[in-house]
């Protein structure tokens, strides 16, 4: 059983989980975000293992990319020296540690020996060129709406990060 | 796929969705153009405009038999018909409280934009009310979301409206990862993202004990994560800091159109997936829904009590409606767990009403509101001394709420009750939590009856009435009481149009 | 067929979503609970590319859809940044037990 795809899956996923504890135990912001992105390239990697390329790709460009820089210049241009954490909350954190478990638990149930009949699958061949011919012409109608969707995001970022220059204003 | 096969669809029926795609590209467009200084209240009586006209289109429509475009990614039957109803005459209304609504604390900036992300958020949920494809349903969904985020943060230089704002972005963050982590557990089980297809491959595979055990905690997943947009527990924790945090009309906007979107989306995929799936992995089991309705109806118990219970002790108004919005959540709820011959036009009826009555209120909240500087409830105080016709409005509104004889809201709870009656087996239990619960509420609304009518003025001061506003309340109260009297009006347009919704699942 | 079985995959998906759970639901500071849900996310989208291959009829459409959800996810992330600028500059904290202008 000890195949080549099994060693680099655990490798992968172990890089996987480490960085995501240490998003959980670290103190300083910046360390936590760094420690994510080791997550991120790796889940890229195991879609690699899923004959995901195209989606690898634009793991990597969006999460590792996109959304690690602009959550460090969320951290960067707010205050981010404290790195306590608030005093007294442990149980707390206790209680909702316990209950994410519980929920792991009753997950893992469902899926250790789920039974899925194996079938051959033509995913890895061309990979690129089926996703396009789907979003193309099955979710034309969603690949349109998600434009909106980030014309919106788009409008309402700058709304709402825009330097209010209620003074200057009539300088455009 | 060709393109003269792309073209071979039926995209007229999409004619609503355009108008308002249309108009809000329109409106973002001219609020580029226009001068800084000139007003930009024509914009939102052009989106007014607009909605009006997509409704007009709609209502051509509904003669229409089930089309569906592009393997049902759109589709219109008569469920997303009646459901788009509502949602568009709730944001016409909301509209129209928003051209009312005074622009402070950074909003006149941004008069233009606050228009059209209105349109943009309906636009998602009518794509959620017609979709058999849970990609689009999801895409829509979160272009209703996003655009309602942005709109709860709009005023931001106001300190409440950017800490609603980051509560609702959170929450919601956190509910769309669950709904989402749900869905693709049902995606596997299936192998496609297609309603109509899953309920098929579901009823055919007969299922391990394994796979339906799997399936039953999608359920769960997709049901706490959908909360989030119908605020119900165990998701409701964020209502009543937005409600009170955010703009007046994007309460109302949250309180009414996002309230049915939820419920349109909870019902299409509830219905159309766990409804045929076998709960046992017998063929002739009960369907999975209602072997599971046991849940829904504790979680509609809990709701109803939890809302009702805690608006008890607001002072602050919007807070005490965002606690009133999750109780009548939990009585829609209640209708949706009996799942009996009338649910649909139950759930249906009961959202109408609530539009009319809830949006009524809103557009006092706002008018007192903006008067009295505050939202708390002495704001109140002797409002029939200084405008008598403004506080009998609000009487009836608050009357329909709490469900008095001769009312709309009267109607659809009876309408829920005898729904909860009519399965096999009847729901006592919560048909009494429901009518114990409308007894508490009495108690919070008629507080406010106490403020209006039996309290001393502090001022004086008269209230000048916008004409927007002015057509709100007039269809409001106008719908109310018409629903109350002649429900039949309501429930002729369901039977003759909409078949009792039999092509849900054709 | 291959040397890893699609119940390890789901596995994986499960513990980064509950990682994700539990860093949002506990975590002080806001960009890092911003960050939390989008590992979230991810664990998502590790479950729809797993089915697309080992599900039932394995489809693109897993793909397709993990693609749409990683968009919604970018605008999620930008939208939740911009709303906490606009209130880091009326209230200069990010700690979510901060978040108290509102209490009955």
């Amino acid at each position: 059983m000890m195949s080549g795809e099994f060693i680099a899956f655990m490798g992968i996923a172990l890089v996987a989980v480490i960085g995501g504890v240490l998003l959980l135990n670290l103190s300083n912001v910046m360390h936590m975000m760094v420690a994510l992105v080791f997550t991120f390239v790796s889940i890229a990697g195991i879609y690699v293992l899923l004959s995901a390329e195209f989606v690898a790709a634009v793991q990597i460009l969006i999460y590792a990319g996109a959304i690690t820089i602009i959550m460090l210049f969320g951290i960067m241009l707010t205050r981010h020296e404290d790195t306590s954490e608030a005093p007294g909350s442990s149980w707390r954190k206790f209680a909702v540690f316990l209950g994410v478990l519980g929920f792991a638990a009753v997950l893992y149930f469902g899926i250790y020996n789920l039974d899925l009949p194996q079938m051959e699958n033509t995913l890895h061949e061309k990979n690129t060129m089926q996703i396009g011919e789907a979003l193309y012409s099955k979710f034309v109608i969603p690949f349109e709406l998600t434009s909106v969707l980030l014309l919106v995001a788009l409008i309402g970022s700058i709304m709402l990060a825009k330097k209010d220059d209620e003074k200057e204003g009539d300088k455009e | 796929m060709e393109l003269e096969q792309l073209l071979d669809f039926k995209w007229s029926i999409m004619t609503p969705e355009f108008i308002i795609l249309g108009v809000a590209t329109l409106l973002s467009i001219l609020d580029l153009f226009m001068p800084k200084s000139m007003d930009r209240k024509i914009l939102g009586w052009i989106g007014v405009a607009g909605i009006a006209a997509a409704t007009v289109s709609l209502a051509g429509f509904i003669d229409e038999p089930v089309t569906s475009i592009l393997f049902d990614t759109f589709r219109l039957d008569s469920f997303a018909k009646a459901f788009k109803f509502i949602l568009l005459i709730g944001s016409l209304f909301v509209l129209l409280l928003a051209i009312s609504f005074e622009k402070k604390d950074g909003l006149a900036e941004f008069a233009g934009e606050f228009y059209y992300l209105f349109l943009t958020a309906l636009l998602g949920a009518m794509f959620m009310a017609s979709s058999g494809d849970l990609i689009t349903l999801f895409i829509g969904l979160e272009l209703l979301t996003i655009s309602s985020w942005v709109l709860v943060g709009v005023t931001k230089r106001n300190k409440k409206s950017n800490e609603s704002a980051m509560k609702y972005v959170i929450n919601g963050g956190i509910s769309t990862a669950i709904t989402l982590f749900g869905l693709s557990y049902i995606y596997g089980l299936t192998g496609t993202t297609n309603i109509k297809d899953m309920s098929g491959t579901l009823m055919t595979m007969g299922g391990s004990q394994n796979q339906l055990y799997l399936l039953a905690i999608a359920f769960f997943m997709t049901l706490v994560g959908l909360s989030f947009k119908l605020a119900t527990a165990p998701f409701h924790m964020w209502a009543p800091d937005v409600y009170e945090g955010a703009p007046t009309p994007v309460t109302a906007f949250l309180s009414i159109v996002s309230k049915t979107a939820g419920f349109v989306i909870i019902v299409r995929i509830f219905v159309s997936i766990f409804g045929s799936v076998p709960a046992t992995g017998a063929q002739d089991a009960l369907p999975m829904l209602l072997h599971l309705q046991d849940y829904i109806g504790f979680l509609a118990g809990a709701t109803m009590i939890i809302g009702n219970v805690i608006a008890l002790r607001q002072r602050n108004i919007k807070r005490m409606f965002a606690y009133s919005s999750i109780a009548h959540a939990g009585y829609i709820l209640v209708a949706f767990t009996s799942m009996s011959y009338f649910t649909f036009d139950a759930i249906w009826f009961y959202l109408l009403a609530y539009l009319f009555m809830n949006v009524g209120a809103f557009a006092i909240i706002q008018l007192v509101g903006a008067k009295a500087g505050s939202d708390d409830i002495s704001a109140y105080a002797g409002l029939y001394r200084r405008a008598p016709i403004l506080a009998v409005t609000f009487a009836v509104l608050i009357l329909s709420l709490a469900g008095i004889p001769g009312t709309a809201g009267f109607i659809g709870k009876l309408n829920i009750f005898m729904g909860a009656f009519a399965t096999e087996p009847a729901h006592y239990v919560l048909a009494s939590i429901l009518i114990a619960t409308s007894v508490v509420s009495y108690f919070y609304y008629f507080g406010i009856m106490t403020q209006m009518f039996f309290r001393p003025a502090a001022d004086d001061s008269k209230f000048n009435i916008p004409v927007a506003l002015l057509v709100v309340l007039i269809g409001s109260v106008v719908g109310t009481i018409a629903l109350g009297i002649l429900p039949n009006i309501a429930f002729d347009f369901l039977h003759d149009n909409f078949m009792q919704f039999k092509d849900f699942l054709q | 067929m291959s040397g890893v079985p699609a119940s390890a995959f789901l596995s994986l998906a499960l513990i980064l979503f509950c990682i994700g759970l539990y860093g949002a639901l506990t975590k002080r500071n806001t960009v890092i609970v911003l960050v939390s849900i989008e590992l979230m996310l991810n664990a998502v989208n590790i479950n729809l590319v797993t089915f697309s291959k080992y599900g039932m009829m394995p489809n693109i459409t897993g793909q397709v859809f993990a693609l749409f959800a990683m968009s919604v996810a970018a605008a999620e992330a930008a939208v939740g940044l911009a709303i906490l600028f606009a209130l880091y500059r009326n209230k200069k904290s990010v700690n979510i037990d901060e978040m108290d202008a509102m209490k009955n």
